[in-house]
């Protein structure tokens, strides 16, 4: 093939630009301009979606690292019991402050109680929204748990726990994506929430005219179920996670009303 | 042709060092007027090197074969009908003839006739 070239063609690569050259190159730019602008655009959607799995194990390893944390942390708290009941039995005056120390734990959240009160129990609707219904009232939403929690709390619960996640003045439920997070735990539908406390008006609370109950109307009406169960025993764990403070501090009583008019005057 | 491809290496470039990036959903936007314009490119090639390149017929071809591409693009969006589709074979098909053409013009051999694909 190649011996069958006759001659050079008219072309020369090193004269100058010939008049028709000019705007075909101009337009040759503009696409060159195009093709590197969309290879840059593919690079980098490539890079973000290769990141994932090494962001996954990433969050995996921590998770990990909570949960052990978590463990030792509840061993932790068990011993400290278990030497303060020993040190209550000695009689060695101590008795009085581990009395203290237990009503005071028992305040914070720290220990797992029991006794009469409600379940309430929370379920996603298990169909899947129609062309012409909203999604949003298919899910249970972190909104719908703080207001139960409130009601609860409101109406006399001692105690409450989500998913034995117990909710304690320092709880916080809010929503990550697809999940609901009560005290930085993930949690998922079914919701069993559990209060101590007084069933009657806990019940009536919640069931109470435009209340709790009534407000997932749009979720039972799409298949969505809460369910209230009274007159059992109840037992909600202890809380597990950090307590400690690290910025706020005590205010000395003497001082206490006075400190409240001068902040952020 | 050297001319026209120094100039596309430029246009890489000068988009490599852009300040700037598309959306990512121009992409399909971008591919089809990328090759709208490649075709009108090599198109313009041909014609100047069989000597009857006329710059009106270039401009025209150009800017009538993008937004025809884009408008394809958008109304197939529209509908939920990958209409795009159609642009990029046809002008996959023209680039790839006008590219045979041309590699016959330069080396000497003329087409055999108009439309031959093959070398």
């Amino acid at each position: 093939m190649l011996g069958l070239i006759p001659e050079r063609s008219t072309v020369d690569k090193s004269s100058p630009p010939q008049s028709w050259q000019v705007p075909v190159a101009m337009a040759s730019i503009l696409m060159g301009i195009l093709v590197s602008l969309q290879f840059r655009n593919q690079t980098t959607a490539n890079k973000s979606t290769n990141k994932q799995p090494e962001l996954i194990a990433m969050i995996k390893n921590l998770e990990e690292e909570r949960d052990r944390i978590t463990q030792e942390l509840q061993a932790t708290r068990a011993r400290l019991s278990e030497i303060e009941a020993k040190l209550a039995q000695e009689g060695t005056g101590y008795g009085e402050l581990a009395k203290q120390m237990a009503e005071a734990r028992m305040q914070a959240g720290l220990m797992a109680m029991k006794g009469p009160g409600v379940t309430v129990t929370l379920s996603d609707s298990k169909r899947r929204p129609g062309p012409d219904e909203d999604a949003y009232f298919f899910i249970i939403h972190d909104a719908d748990l703080q207001t139960l929690t409130n009601e609860l709390f409101a109406a006399g619960a001692e105690a409450v726990s989500i998913n034995d996640q117990r909710i304690i003045t320092r709880s916080s439920i809010r929503c990550v994506g697809p999940s609901v997070l009560v005290n930085t735990v993930q949690l998922a539908s079914p919701f069993v929430v559990k209060a101590i406390g007084p069933s009657k008006e806990i019940e009536g609370g919640l069931r109470m005219p435009n209340g709790f109950f009534d407000s997932m109307a749009m979720l039972i009406r799409s298949g969505g179920e809460v369910k209230i169960t009274t007159g059992e025993e109840i037992v909600t764990p202890a809380f597990t996670g950090s307590m400690s403070f690290r910025l706020a501090q005590p205010v000395p009583e003497n001082t206490k009303t006075g400190a409240v008019s001068a902040t952020h005057s | 042709m050297f001319w026209v491809m120094a100039a596309m290496a430029l246009g890489v470039w000068i988009g490599a060092y852009m300040p700037f990036a598309l959306p990512p959903n121009m992409a399909k936007y971008i591919s089809v007027s990328f090759l709208a314009g490649l075709d009108s490119v090599l198109g313009g090639t041909r014609a100047g090197i069989e000597n009857r390149f006329n710059l009106s017929v270039f401009v025209s071809g150009f800017t009538t074969n993008l937004v025809l591409a884009g408008l394809m693009t958008y109304v197939g969006d529209l509908l939920g009908v990958e209409m795009y589709l159609a642009a990029v074979v046809t002008f996959g098909r023209r680039i790839f003839e006008n590219l045979a053409i041309i590699r016959r013009d330069l080396i000497g051999v003329p087409p055999r006739s108009p439309s031959t694909l093959q070398g």
